[in-house]
């Protein structure tokens, strides 16, 4: 059983997507993160609460930032900036862009050389097997990297920032005392 | 070899095998950069909520970034023993455990370890920093201590007011004969 789970090519291909890899390790983050806060037993009920859902919301903003907006948009615009790269590159212009690349390549995972053959033979090009193997590696790496960067500008430099007047209401609406942070008694001048 | 060759030798190394530890490093690093900033410029929250948001931010990434790397090329490594006799699942093995590496460092590892992290660090911080304790008054002793300051003062500089009179009022009440 476990071997199987390990050695199944559907799950390789599915964990070789960025996509899938930020939301699962996301999705992971916003289960674990307020878990462990949860857990500990050094901070008081109110405060746990209120970090553990701080947590889990700004996950959830997290995931649908970068799954919903960031990485569709990066990985659109994937094959545009792979043009302006790499002018020789017949297979960004062979492919209109990356969602028409992702269909040949989930389609023909077996034969994808060959299919790549017959693709470019319309266009009258002759490469050798492993160049259009290159081909292939060099523009499914395109838009994984592509995906890569717009996750990292997504998940660091965008969530934080939408997250905050996102959060913020959300979090007056389900809790509505925000834990008091401990202050110095202050000295009763008066006495 | 130009910068466009090099990125392509990168690329293709992406898209032949698209490691995850490459994504999760990717985002920890720049978590750890720009979230504290982030944390440091809410005007919302105050300067100390702020301080210690970004460092906790801040050593948050820096425990997640070795161990995503950790997790990941260990767990792979154990996948490829699992099944070094037999190459072709090797690769798949590799791929899918350094996966499952990085989802447990993801759900346990990471926060198992900043917590215990941070445990150590908040008792750390009450060692060196012993609350300081506010000066304890009583307002009856320093009255009393006032007051008698006060008539000492007057005893040695104001002269002659009270206990050295004045000639001219002065009666002889027996107590010295001559």
């Amino acid at each position: 059983m476990i071997n199987s789970i390990l050695t199944n090519p559907s799950i390789y291909n599915i964990t070789q997507t960025t996509q899938v890899q930020v939301a699962v390790e996301t999705g992971l983050k916003a289960v674990g993160r307020p878990g462990f806060i949860l857990l500990d037993n050094s901070i008081d009920q109110n405060t746990k609460k209120y970090s553990a859902t701080k947590e889990f919301l700004y996950q959830l903003t997290c995931i649908g930032l970068s799954l919903g907006v960031v990485i569709p948009i990066f990985k659109k615009g994937s094959f545009n900036i792979a043009r302006k790269l790499f002018k020789d590159e017949p297979i960004f212009n062979v492919f209109k862009n990356s969602d028409e690349f992702n269909k040949f390549y989930n389609s023909a995972k077996e034969n994808r050389v060959e299919k790549l053959r017959e693709i470019y033979a319309r266009k009258s090009s002759d490469y050798s097997d492993e160049d259009l193997q290159k081909h292939i590696h060099l523009a499914k790496g395109m838009i994984e990297t592509t995906s890569i960067a717009g996750s990292v500008l997504g998940l660091s430099i965008m969530a934080p920032l939408i997250s905050r007047p996102f959060i913020r209401p959300i979090l007056s609406k389900v809790m509505p005392e925000k834990p008091q942070k401990s202050e110095p008694a202050k000295l009763d001048v008066q006495a | 070899m130009n910068l466009t060759s090099t990125l392509k030798n990168v690329l293709e190394s992406v898209g032949k095998n698209n490691k995850p530890t490459y994504t999760v490093m990717a985002v920890a690093a720049a978590n750890g950069i720009f979230k504290p900033i982030s944390s440091l410029t809410d005007k919302k929250e105050k300067p100390e909520a702020r301080k210690y948001a970004a460092l906790r931010e801040f050593a948050t990434e820096v425990v997640a970034v070795p161990t995503y790397w950790a997790c990941g090329v260990g767990a792979a490594a154990m996948g490829a023993k699992l099944f070094k006799n037999n190459p072709e699942k090797k690769a798949m093995a590799r791929a899918n455990m350094m996966f499952l590496g990085v989802c447990t460092a993801a759900l346990l590892v990471i926060p198992a370890v900043c917590s215990g992290a941070l445990y150590v660090l908040e008792k750390f911080m009450k060692q060196d920093k012993k609350p300081i304790e506010p000066a304890r008054v009583n307002p009856q002793e320093n009255f009393v201590k006032n007051v008698e300051i006060k008539n000492s003062a007057d005893t040695t500089t104001k002269f002659g007011s009270i206990y050295a009179p004045s000639i001219s009022t002065f009666v002889n009440r027996g107590g010295l004969k001559i």
